[in-house]
């Protein structure tokens, strides 16, 4: 069977475009596989871990991605995010205290801030896994 | 008649004058570049949410309800109810030595300002219309000083979560922009733009239309889930548009009145300098006939 084709768009430049076998994404509600022969979807995405196999072969890939959207259709996996970093572009040990501030930054604030901190949070954490499998 | 000496002390400094406005012109050059570059880049982006929100379109446009979204009863439907306020996002360069790029961005707010009777409050983003507006004791909600030194996504982030947030909270009952937009390097356009509340048929385009190619699509969670996460980065989207075409416009203005300022110098200085020679020219004719004549006396 035909690939997928993965389409990583930020709002600041358009990332990837490559064809893959299969994509794992970071949905809200879970975790979600997209094989080829996928039904139409459309999905709000957490922050975490994007993952993708790329079809001429080599190591599966790691993407972070912060809180997006993602759309399958006709085997094209798109996917809208306001910041993506593959793996190994990511500096683990910045990534580590970047992290951690903001987690103690989240200990602090007050119940209604910590909403909007949720996200920034997440999404720190998700580099610092995402940066692990560089 | 001014001084030989005069002269050149002029020809001088206007000669300083048009290397700076020529290196002004150039920098610009080189920031216009890359504000460009940064609006391409958005682009792809813009393309894929459109899709995005266009599928949503078929589904969801009669029955969702959403805060920022105009009411599904149409336009003014709730705005009885409203604070009779309107707050207008004024978008000026920090800097000036660039044409009427701020000037008209000012007049069309005081003009809209005026069609407001009073109801509108300012917030000003880059310090010329902040000192602006400050000095004339227009009513502001706040001002932005310096967006434009470090402009990234996050600036965009932090004013949409403010102004979303104010406009939720009641405070307001429609966000403007006014800005130059970036047409082309030789022309921007000050443009009025409603920002919130998001105008229904801009997010969901028409139901008509997006019906046709409508498909069974999972939605994962809810069409108004999805919707909820969306709108506000719709906002967040907009307002980082009108930055990017705010910096671009001006860097382009810059650049414009920089050329015609050098061009203007250059004009100047051949001016003087024909200026120049000729009194000089006029200065040693007029002591050659000195010594002629004095030469022609002593033979005589």
């Amino acid at each position: 069977m035909a690939g997928l084709n993965l389409i990583l768009v930020t709002h600041a430049e358009k990332l990837l475009e490559i064809e893959c076998s299969d994509v794992g994404l970071p949905g809200r509600k879970g975790d979600m596989g997209i094989l080829p022969g996928h039904a139409a979807l459309i999905s709000t995405l957490r922050p975490g871990e994007l993952s993708y196999q790329p079809t001429e072969g080599g190591a599966r890939r790691f993407v972070a991605v912060a809180p997006g959207f993602c759309e399958v259709a006709d085997d094209t996996v798109t996917v809208l995010t306001e910041t993506a970093e593959p793996a190994e572009d990511i500096d683990a040990a910045a990534a580590t205290t970047e992290r951690d501030e903001l987690a103690a930054e989240y200990a602090r604030a007050s119940f209604e801030d910590q909403a909007g901190l949720k996200d920034r949070v997440d999404t720190a954490q998700a580099r610092v896994d995402v940066a692990a499998r560089a | 008649m001014a001084s030989l000496i005069d002269l050149r002390r002029r020809i001088r400094t206007v000669k300083n004058t048009q290397q700076i406005t020529k290196a002004m012109k150039m920098v610009a050059a080189a920031k216009l570049r890359r504000a460009q570059d940064q609006i391409l880049a958005t682009r792809p982006y813009a393309l894929e949410l459109r899709k995005v929100t266009e599928h949503l379109a078929a589904v969801a446009a009669g029955e969702v309800e959403h805060p920022l979204l105009t009411p599904a009863g149409g336009e003014g439907a709730a705005a009885e109810a409203g604070s009779g306020k309107t707050l207008v996002l004024v978008v000026t360069g920090d800097k000036g030595l660039c044409g009427a790029f701020n000037a008209h961005v000012q007049r069309r707010t005081e003009q809209e300002m005026a069609a407001l009777n009073g109801g509108g409050e300012i917030l000003a983003l880059g310090n010329r219309g902040a000192d602006f507006f400050t000095h004339r004791g227009a009513p502001m909600r706040g001002a932005r000083r310096g967006v434009f030194k470090d402009l990234s996504y996050a600036t965009a982030q932090e004013l949409a979560a403010e102004i979303s947030k104010a406009y939720a909270d009641g405070e307001y009952d429609a966000v403007y922009a006014v800005y130059n937009e970036f047409i082309s390097v030789l022309s921007q356009r000050v443009s009025w733009e409603r920002l919130l509340p998001i105008a229904r048929e801009d997010v969901l385009g028409d139901e008509g239309a997006s019906a046709n190619g409508h498909r069974d699509y999972l939605y994962e969670p809810s069409e108004a889930e999805i919707l909820n996460e969306l709108l506000p980065r719709f906002v967040t989207f907009q307002i980082y548009r009108v930055l990017l075409e705010s910096q671009a416009a001006e860097h382009a203005a810059r650049m414009t009145a920089m050329d015609s300022a050098t061009k203007n110098a250059g004009e100047l200085i051949d001016t003087l300098t024909l200026q120049y020679n000729r009194s000089r020219q006029a200065e040693i004719t007029t002591e050659l006939i000195e010594v002629v004549s004095g030469a022609n006396a002593l033979e005589g």
